[in-house]
């Protein structure tokens, strides 16, 4: 079979060398740069590593939460220290082994031959509650349970938060936490990026073209259109482009099912995270940052996007290697002098440049700007991302918007599982 | 000394409900109530000379209708008068309303919006389809879902073969409102703005969280869960007001032999060897019995009436970190006549014999919340009004009327805390915003009266003066409700069981949890009894 893979993230390539091994003819069309490229420290996934046989993937560098009075705490997956209590410090080791088991189950979900359930019941019962409630439960009901320290609490807060547009008040926000936690983002960042799976790309098709469209007939893809290119005909087609600008964008909600189309048109994508790219700081020893103060304030930063508004005091995380900085939640023209402001405050240095989720949108092609493909919310996660795999016979979708999410290959590799020989239409 | 099979403590709807059913199946049953005459928030109590004020819950609608077949309310008194409407004036003159019946509703969104009301009749069949599917669990014994034991493998079963049952497409539907937010939920099916942000009340009642947290869906839901005469989601009032059930329940709890001791509090639930023997009251009389439960909120049943090193130290971290900070205070008004609220025609005066929401947008109410959760209160606040004097004339005396307000948020925890002139102030900005929508309000006020969260804490014992006894919010529902091991009405202490909203299905008047530790208690019972 013919497989064109549309689209350059990790998911993408996941997806296509999968295809490649199954002994089909795979050509990648690239759609020019993805979101994903403004990911730089997001890691590729540990099943993509293990499949792939890459190695270590993740580099542990540690996180660095800083507040505006240049108050500092450091976490490491072993111990936390600076503005924490002794209590903080004591209970450190039991909140990193619920969290690292309620990730094992978290990734669980989307691996073959893993009874999950059975994984789940060998914790034990209170263990095994207590991973239970862990996505349930609101960022701030999570930390203020474990822990004292504000800082530290705003730290892991600001880094469940960064790309989405939520509060930490609000049930089910503590599932964001958990998505940073299982990809190792919380300690690490990537040593190698999506470059280290195109080496293995041997006999791909590469199109560096920009996509126009998808053409639609009998219920299934006929061709991909290129902006300045042929028109791709295969038997099976798959995209790493969100959800929205694929199947809203590209084939055209009207041409969907009716499920499908309303799914698409529900599809939470509005993202207020505005990213800026300033000079690379070795002062932190390429740890990631993140400059808040206390939940309240990230709840306060999020109150104004309610009602369309963007925040007076935003917070940030800062990949202090790649020296980009996601700031929450801006949007308008007040963004660049709040980005400014962060900057002087913390000596940063100059905003070389700054993209505001409009921006992103436009560039990357991205709805709503959203770094994810769409809100890593409970309400559309696991399953109910399922829905959106295979919207036409020979159609998939294997991007940051399916499961599990992220920009890290594991959506690829999850499309890969399910891509099947499409049936014969007459 | 006298020993009973069963002493029950605290006389609120669900401690009557269950003594109520122990009584029946012929166990000797003592209930123990603190305050003077039961009910707990389940209350009419006549504050002011003549008007009758409903100082905690108002509305009935989820109150299972086993319980009214099997302990033959209406026998005992219980009389439910339909609710008939819900208004919401707007503020720009205009009204929004609801009713039970669907075709007038639609009658009504079709005035905002035609393909609203098309959209209408799809969602109140997704609704109802949904409703039906999740209903049988309200009256499930939550099992452990951690276990292999036989029986909560079983229960596991019957939970998944309950969802098993529903659509495809439905159970995607339930998912996605038992996680995200109401008012996000509503804006997926509609555009008319009254619409959204009269639906998205019903997500928001007695829980500290906004129409646009996650987690709202699920609130909405849960009051969607109710009936009333086998009307789907219909609401009435108790004719006497909801002290008129309880007392319906009393009555039949003592027509099954249940001693009901009133002023009598409940010190301590005496503990030896690890079980539960009975209890010591405040007049320093002793209840002996073979098993004691607790009807009462789960924070003074194990950290007041207990010694919390009896308690395993998980189950006692899980109590301590059950989130009770309630945003709801009621306040009751006695008037000199009907006020006038100049948003609803003159030909639609029928719709004040219903609710009357002062929930004027989506945005209205959010911005109630955000003024509220960081320890203030609602400059406006969301508010759900009842004149129970049109439904009842017997609440007030001839010629005048009583108003009882529903209203959110303010802030349990709020900061300097609750004294007498912060309660002043807030009921002043309860009455203003009203007034706002009926000017002639406030020269009709003979006397007002606010049950503020620390009030509801302070008379009915409700930690945080939450309504539910606690939150709806995921991790406290179901088998986590309220500690995971123990959702099943039994708690770490052998014969010491909870049969309170502290308990799966939580709050509102249900009286399910109250029945379901009853049948629990009594199948066990039944176990102990050789044939």
């Amino acid at each position: 079979m013919k497989v064109i893979v549309a689209g350059s993230d990790a998911n993408a390539w996941a997806c296509a060398l999968k295809m490649k091994q199954a002994g089909h003819e795979v050509e990648i069309v690239t759609g020019g740069d993805g979101v994903a490229t403004l990911l730089p420290g997001s890691p590729l996934s540990p099943e993509v590593a293990s499949e792939f046989a890459l190695g270590a993937v993740l580099k542990i560098v540690g996180r660095v939460g800083v507040s505006p009075q240049k108050k500092t705490v450091q976490l490491k997956l072993k111990e936390i220290s600076g503005e924490v209590t002794p209590r903080d410090q004591e209970r450190w080791p039991d909140f990193v082994r619920v969290m690292n088991n309620a990730s094992e189950i978290w990734r669980g979900l989307f691996q073959e031959k893993l009874d999950v359930a059975g994984r789940w019941r060998e914790f034990g019962r209170r263990q095994a509650m207590e991973v239970l409630r862990v996505p349930c439960q609101g960022l701030s009901e999570l930390l203020d349970d474990w822990f004292e320290s504000d800082l530290l609490k705003a730290t892991l807060g600001a880094t469940a938060l960064r790309g989405c547009r939520q509060g930490p008040f609000a049930p089910g926000t503590a599932f964001l936490l958990l998505q940073r936690w299982a990809r190792g983002e919380v300690f690490g960042r990537s040593k190698v990026g999506p470059g280290v799976l195109a080496s293995q790309g041997e006999g791909i098709r590469i199109h560096d073209l920009a996509i126009e469209s998808y053409s639609v007939a009998l219920g299934r893809i006929e061709s991909l259109r290129t902006i300045g290119g042929p028109e791709l005909t295969a038997d099976i087609f798959v995209s790493s482009e969100d959800p929205v600008t694929t199947l809203g964008k590209r084939v055209g909600l009207t041409r969907l099912e009716l499920d499908t189309a309303a799914t698409v048109s529900h599809w939470d994508a509005r993202s207020t995270t505005a990213v800026a790219r300033v000079a690379a700081s070795e002062k932190w020893g390429g740890a990631m940052i993140n400059f808040c103060s206390t939940l309240e304030d990230l709840e306060k930063a999020y109150d104004p996007t309610k009602y369309g508004g963007f925040s007076e005091s935003p917070f940030a995380e800062f990949d202090s290697e790649s020296g980009l900085l996601y700031v929450q939640h801006l949007g308008d023209e007040e963004a660049a002098n709040k980005v400014s402001e962060l900057c002087a405050l913390h000596e940063l240095g100059e905003v070389e440049e700054l993209l505001l989720p409009a921006q992103i949108a436009e560039r990357y092609n991205a709805q709503g700007g959203h770094l994810f493909g769409g809100e890593r919310a409970l309400w559309q996660s696991y399953g109910l991302r399922e829905r959106l795999r295979r919207p036409f016979s020979n159609f998939y979708l294997c991007g940051a918007g399916t499961g599990p999410g992220d920009h890290g290959g594991a959506s690829g590799l999850m499309c890969a599982r399910c891509v099947r020989q499409p049936v014969a239409t007459s | 000394m006298q020993k009973y099979d069963a002493v029950v403590i605290g006389g609120g709807h669900n401690g009557l409900v269950n003594a109520a059913y122990l009584g029946k199946a012929g166990l000797k049953v003592a209930l123990l109530e603190r305050r003077p005459v039961v009910g707990g928030a389940t209350i009419t109590e006549e504050i002011y000379p003549g008007f009758k004020y409903l100082t905690g819950s108002y509305l009935i609608s989820l109150l299972r209708p086993q319980v009214i077949r099997e302990l033959e309310l209406p026998k005992h008194g219980l009389e439910i008068l339909p609710l008939e409407s819900t208004v919401a004036p707007l503020l720009d003159g205009d009204y929004f309303a609801d009713w039970p019946d669907h075709d007038m509703t639609r009658q009504e969104i079709e005035r905002f919006s035609r393909k609203d009301a098309e959209s209408y009749d799809e969602f109140n069949a997704t609704m109802r389809r949904i409703v039906f599917g999740v209903k049988p669990i309200l009256d499930m014994i939550p099992p452990d879902p951690t276990s292999l034991e036989p029986h909560d493998l079983a229960q596991m079963a019957r939970v998944r073969g309950t969802l098993d049952r529903m659509e495809r497409r439905d159970f995607h539907t339930l998912c996605r409102l038992m996680t995200m937010s109401a008012a996000d939920f509503l804006d997926e099916w509609f555009e008319t703005a009254p619409l959204k942000a009269i639906k998205s009340t019903s997500g928001i009642i007695g829980t500290f969280l906004g129409v646009r947290s996650a987690g709202t869906g699920y609130v909405l839901l849960h009051h969607y869960l109710g009936e009333l005469n086998g009307v789907p989601r219909a609401w009435g009032f108790a004719k006497g007001g909801t002290g008129g059930l309880s007392q319906s329940i009393a009555r039949s709890a003592r027509a099954h032999g249940v001693e009901i001791f009133e002023d009598t509090p409940v010190e301590r639930i005496l503990v030896e060897n690890g079980r539960a023997v009975g209890v010591a009251t405040a007049k320093g009389d002793e209840f002996r019995a073979d098993r004691v439960i607790s009807g009462a909120h789960a924070h003074p049943t194990f950290l007041k009436m207990m010694d919390p090193g009896d308690l395993p130290e998980e189950y006692l971290a899980d109590i301590n970190r059950w989130r009770t900070r309630g945003p709801s205070c009621k306040v009751n008004l006695a008037l000199d006549g009907l006020p006038d609220f100049p948003a609803i025609p003159k030909n639609k005066r029928a719709l004040l014999r219903g609710s009357i929401e002062i929930a004027p947008s989506v945005d209205y109410l959010e911005k109630a919340y955000d003024d509220a959760k960081y320890g203030g209160w609602s400059r406006r606040p969301f508010m759900d009004a009842l004149m129970p004097s049109l439904l009842d004339p017997g609440m007030a005396p001839p010629g005048k009327h009583i108003m009882s307000l529903f209203v959110q948020y303010a802030d349990a925890d709020l900061k300097g805390g609750w004294t007498e002139q912060k309660k002043a102030e807030f009921l002043e900005v309860v009455v203003d915003t009203l007034s706002e929508h009926s000017p002639d309000l406030k020269d009709k006020i003979l006397h007002k009266h606010i049950m503020t969260p620390d009030d509801l804490e302070r008379v009915f014992g409700l930690t945080g003066g939450h309504i539910f006894h606690g939150e709806l919010t995921l991790p406290q529902l179901f088998f986590m409700r309220p500690s995971p091991q123990w959702a099943n009405y039994r708690t770490p202490i052998k014969n010491l069981w909870m049969c309170g909203s502290s308990c799966h299905p939580g709050g509102c008047i249900t009286g399910a949890p109250g029945r379901n530790a009853a049948l629990e208690i009594l199948s066990e019972v039944k176990e102990q009894v050789p044939v």
